[in-house]
């Protein structure tokens, strides 16, 4: 019966000298373990707004925004942080994980309460888009185009899509836009394309 | 039965500060009757899940429940494992296994603070929570969070535990191993205790068996059962420990087999950690056939189980989960009734309920005629509408 009750007077006196267990967080700022995740950040130079985040996101918190006008076309990556659950997929699944910096990248940043849900968004710059020639349809982003043809080396030249993409980034080939035929024509295989009528251009 | 004071306790339990609903049926000091209901907050996450791929419906069942966020997940993962005969590499499941008994340590000691707590042992409640405080750390610094790991992943683990991390985990354990000596003597050496808990809820063996209880609630009633052991998964087979009973049922018998339950825990983690093999941590997987899976895992509170149909495509067609609770809440009929309304709180909590896992469907009974059934309170609904149009009419 005694025993017991030197135990916790010896836990009590410790608590007394040590002072709480506790942190004092406000006042003393806190640093989360190295894994920790936090705020996930977009880089500008590493993210080549391809959208695989997006697509793997169990919440779909991230939004994929394409603003297609006459004067542009954008791709915006917009992160909702108030739908976000922070599980770490579009970091761990991000097409440039790899590479220095990459895409998506959770930081450490926790405080991220605040009092307005439009505020509440983690954005990477606006990406522009490569256009197909022929239907003007969104095919990807042009940094995304880019990073496939650097991957790929002498293999993107297969791909006409890559190739005069590639050429038009060099200020090698001009970029003309044209209104949509009626027929397309072999020659039009050798252009930037999306995916529907480079299979009406070889087919049919 | 309507003769007699019946307390109700919820929709919101005051102190577990979670929905359920229990009516205590009295009779002065003593409890004659209990009814639970479950089913006042639907969360729709076996439907979601069907609406998610594969690699994502595991987050959504790591977020039934706060405490189980490995238990659930793991289920998950080895279910759809079973459709597509995965083979896991042998270093992930050791990972795996230590994931689980790190868990099972936060789970065991947040419910013993929580005991001392409604027992007024403010003692016990207050150094179970300051202890636990390592565990968790150790599960920020390996996962990346306190909670809600995302660990589990289809084939595999999602991140490695580092060398640095193993001497981490074992400085870690043993101060909390200190601890946890301290606590095992606060609670087994107190004579209040002993008083206030002994012979108090008893589940007979016969009982439990008949309720088909599970987890440490079977295992203080004297059966000796255990997913780890009798259906190894992840790497439980592949070293020692021990599966604790004890014979006596009651509430003590609870809260002695959950305390040398943690301590077979530390050892399991050690033993994981030292075996550890090296190797890769994730196994390619291609497509899900179509097929059917089922898997259980020992969570802290018992067998949880989790059932997956694919028909082939990137997303589950159907999706069943039982949380153990759901098993171990009819018991309050035999554990409850008897025992005075003090002892009821006590009882309540020992089979250390845990609503967000059940919470997930709505039961109704209809033959019991003081539960309302939905169509009854659609009609009655209906006919108050009836009644007040009546009187505008009227007016």
């Amino acid at each position: 019966m005694k025993y017991p009750k030197i135990r916790e007077l010896i836990e009590a006196i410790n608590a007394v000298v040590r002072g709480p267990y506790t942190s004092k967080f406000p006042r003393e700022p806190h640093t989360p373990a190295e894994r920790f995740r936090g705020k996930p950040a977009y880089s500008n130079e590493g993210c080549i707004a391809c959208g695989a985040c997006a697509l793997v996101c169990p919440t779909r918190a991230i939004e994929c925004r394409d603003t297609v006008t006459k004067e542009k076309a954008v791709r915006q990556m917009i992160l909702h942080l108030d739908e976000c659950h922070y599980c770490g997929q579009c970091s761990a699944l991000c097409t440039t994980k790899e590479d220095t910096p990459p895409g998506v990248k959770h930081t450490l940043e926790f405080d991220l309460a605040g009092f307005s849900r439009e505020a509440m968004v983690s954005t990477a710059d606006e990406k522009e888009l490569a256009l197909c020639e022929i239907c003007g349809d969104v095919i990807t982003a042009k940094a995304h185009l880019n990073w496939l043809t650097k991957k790929l080396g002498p293999l993107a030249f297969s791909n006409p899509t890559l190739f005069v993409a590639s050429l038009k980034e060099m200020g090698l080939a001009e970029d003309v836009f044209q209104a949509a035929k009626a027929d397309l024509v072999r020659s039009d295989r050798i252009k930037v394309l999306c995916a529907k009528c480079r299979r009406k251009a070889t087919i049919e | 039965m309507s003769h007699k004071p019946v307390i109700p306790i919820g929709p919101y339990h005051p102190l577990q500060e979670e929905p359920e609903f229990y009516k205590l049926v009295v009779d002065g000091e003593t409890v004659v009757d209990v009814d639970v209901r479950i089913g006042w907050n639907h969360r729709g996450i076996e439907k979601i899940s069907e609406s998610k791929s594969f690699d994502q419906s595991i987050f959504i069942v790591e977020r039934i429940c706060g405490i189980c966020s490995s238990s659930h997940p793991i289920t998950c993962v080895q279910a759809i494992e079973d459709i597509a005969d995965i083979e896991v590499p042998e270093r992930a499941l050791y990972i795996r296994s230590i994931i689980q008994e790190l868990e099972r340590l936060h789970s065991h000691m947040l419910w013993l603070g929580l005991a001392g707590h409604f027992l007024g042992y403010n003692t016990v409640f207050m150094w179970g929570w300051k202890y636990r405080e390592p565990i968790c750390d150790i599960m920020e610094t390996v996962t990346g969070n306190r909670q809600n790991y995302a660990m589990m992943k289809v084939g595999g683990v999602r991140r490695d535990i580092e060398k640095e991390h193993v001497s981490y985990i074992m400085g870690r354990l043993d101060e909390f191993l200190h601890h946890l000596d301290m606590l095992k003597g606060a609670v087994l050496d107190d004579p209040v205790l002993h008083a206030r808990l002994k012979g108090v809820g008893i589940l007979t063996k016969e009982a439990a068996i008949e309720y088909s209880v599970l987890g440490p609630v079977a295992r203080a009633s004297d059966i000796d059962i255990d997913v780890r052991r009798d259906h190894p998964y992840a790497a439980y087979d592949r070293i020692k420990w021990n599966v604790i009973t004890m014979k006596e049922g009651d509430v003590f018998a609870k809260t002695v087999v959950r305390i040398l339950e943690m301590y077979e825990s530390v050892s399991i983690i050690r033993q994981c950690l030292d075996k550890m093999p090296r190797g890769p941590i994730d196994a390619k997987v291609k497509d899900i056939p179509p097929g059917e899976g089922i898997s259980q895992a020992e969570a802290p509170r018992g067998e949880c189980f989790h059932y997956i149909k694919s028909d082939g495509t990137n997303s589950p067609v159907r999706h069943k989960i039982r949380a153990p609770t759901y098993m171990n809440f009819p018991t309050f009929k035999e554990t409850v009734v008897g025992q005075t309304v003090s002892d009821a709180t006590i009882i309540l909590a020992a089979i250390d309920p845990c609503y967000c896992c059940t919470e997930r469907m709505l039961i109704v009974d209809t033959k019991d005629n003081d539960l309302f059934s939905v169509q009854e309170l659609i009609r009655l609904s209906q006919e108050k509408t009836m009644r007040m149009a009546k009187i505008i009419k009227n007016n």
